[in-house]
């Protein structure tokens, strides 16, 4: 029964440090991000050929915690073009980027198809 | 003490990781992310109790078994109704779930946290290649990084490389940085699995799942599609390239030089 009850304060001591393994390594990859941000640009003015690549993505939003996130993107996909409708497409060019990064390339395809035909159903 | 210095030098592992499936091969493949770390250190927790659990049970059969002897016990022993044995019995087996159960969940909700992401891949599962989607810097919605990933058929295949698990355009991922994967198929169900990252998801039409990878090491991962698809399912396996973020971001800007 000892054996068992250490065995067990050492598993739950393990899974712990897991999480915070995560948590820790979320941190360090945050500062590692901002460095790559702040090192990319010198390299932009060397070759102004490619684009400046900072590695950034659709940020985590806590209206979609499932794992399942085609409702994330098709709201973000109406999102845009609720703001393109309103304010004008280049000022939510930066919300384009956020279902583009999410959304499957043929989902896009067959809802701008539907856009251009004018069979969608959406408002906007 | 320089003698000693290089005498632990040469002790030093060199090791190399074991990143694909190997010949007659018994135990996991080495973990390249905190998930799959957990997952094999959660298995051989599990595998504790397992063993502890077998040897009492066959001790106890072999006990049993020996003692029921005509000669030597000519008298059966019995005993029935003992409410404490009784009590006993069913209370340790639920306190040993207990005690399973608690790192289990712990590792599970480890499991389906989203850490927030810096890149975003997208899988979807084709009859029978699987398509890879970059698009967090694209412009416009044909702009983004598309290829298929078609397994090397075994004629084309060069010296080392991996029968039936080799692909002609391998997915670029970068090494200690959160990555979420969202997993969608075409046409019919596939899975999109790789042992040592602890990835397998189900790529499912209609739907876009999503799980996350934390690269702790560079390296070739090896996975292939896990739920039965068709005629080739077999062959559409899976490579993932975990390289420098600085690679990686030169491998992307090539890419879209390409488009
Ligand atoms: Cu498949």
């Amino acid at each position: 029964m000892l054996i068992l009850l250490t065995r067990f304060f050492k598993l739950s001591l393990s899974h712990s440090l897991i999480y915070n393994t995560i948590q820790k390594q979320n941190e360090e990859e945050q500062v590692e991000e901002e460095q790559v941000a702040a090192e990319e640009e010198p390299e932009q003015e060397e070759e102004a050929s490619s684009e400046d690549i900072v590695v950034k993505t659709t940020p985590f939003d806590p209206r979609f915690p499932q794992q399942n996130q085609a409702k994330h993107c098709y709201t973000r996909y109406n999102e845009y073009h609720k703001c393109a409708a309103e304010k004008g497409e280049e000022e939510c060019a930066s919300m384009a980027r956020l279902y583009r990064s999410i959304c499957p390339g043929e989902w896009v395809e067959k809802w701008n198809e539907e856009r251009d035909n004018g069979t969608w159903p959406g408002r906007y | 003490m320089r003698f000693l210095v290089t005498f632990f030098l040469c002790l030093a592992p060199r090791v190399a990781f074991l990143d694909a499936p190997e010949v007659w091969q018994f135990g996991f493949q080495d973990p390249a992310t905190p998930i799959a770390q957990g997952i094999q250190d959660f298995h051989n927790d599990v595998c504790f109790f397992m063993v502890v659990i077998l040897t009492f049970v066959l001790w106890m059969l072999g006990r049993t078994i020996w003692h029921f002897d005509a000669i030597k016990n000519p008298v059966p022993s019995k005993i029935i109704h003992g409410t404490v044995l009784e009590l006993a019995w069913t209370v340790t087996p639920s306190f040993i779930l207990m005690i399973i159960a608690v790192p289990s969940f712990a590792l599970l909700y480890s499991m389906d946290e989203i850490t927030d992401p810096a890149v975003t891949l997208k899988v979807i599962g084709h009859q029978w290649y699987w398509t890879y989607e970059y698009s967090d810097y694209s412009t416009a919605d044909d702009q983004s990084i598309i290829f298929d990933s078609y397994m090397v058929a075994e004629d084309d295949l060069e010296l080392g490389q991996l029968r039936l698990l080799e692909v002609d355009n391998r997915v670029v991922l970068p090494v200690k940085t959160h990555v979420r994967v969202l997993i969608t198929a075409a046409d019919v169900l596939h899975s999109w699995a790789i042992p040592s990252l602890g990835v397998k998801c189900d790529a499912v039409p209609g739907r876009l799942n999503q799980t996350s990878i934390f690269l702790n090491r560079e390296g070739v991962f090896y996975g292939q599609c896990s739920e039965l698809c068709g005629a080739n399912h077999g062959f559409m396996p899976i490579v993932v390239e975990g390289v420098d973020l600085e690679d990686y971001i030169s491998w992307i800007s090539n890419k879209i030089e390409e488009i």
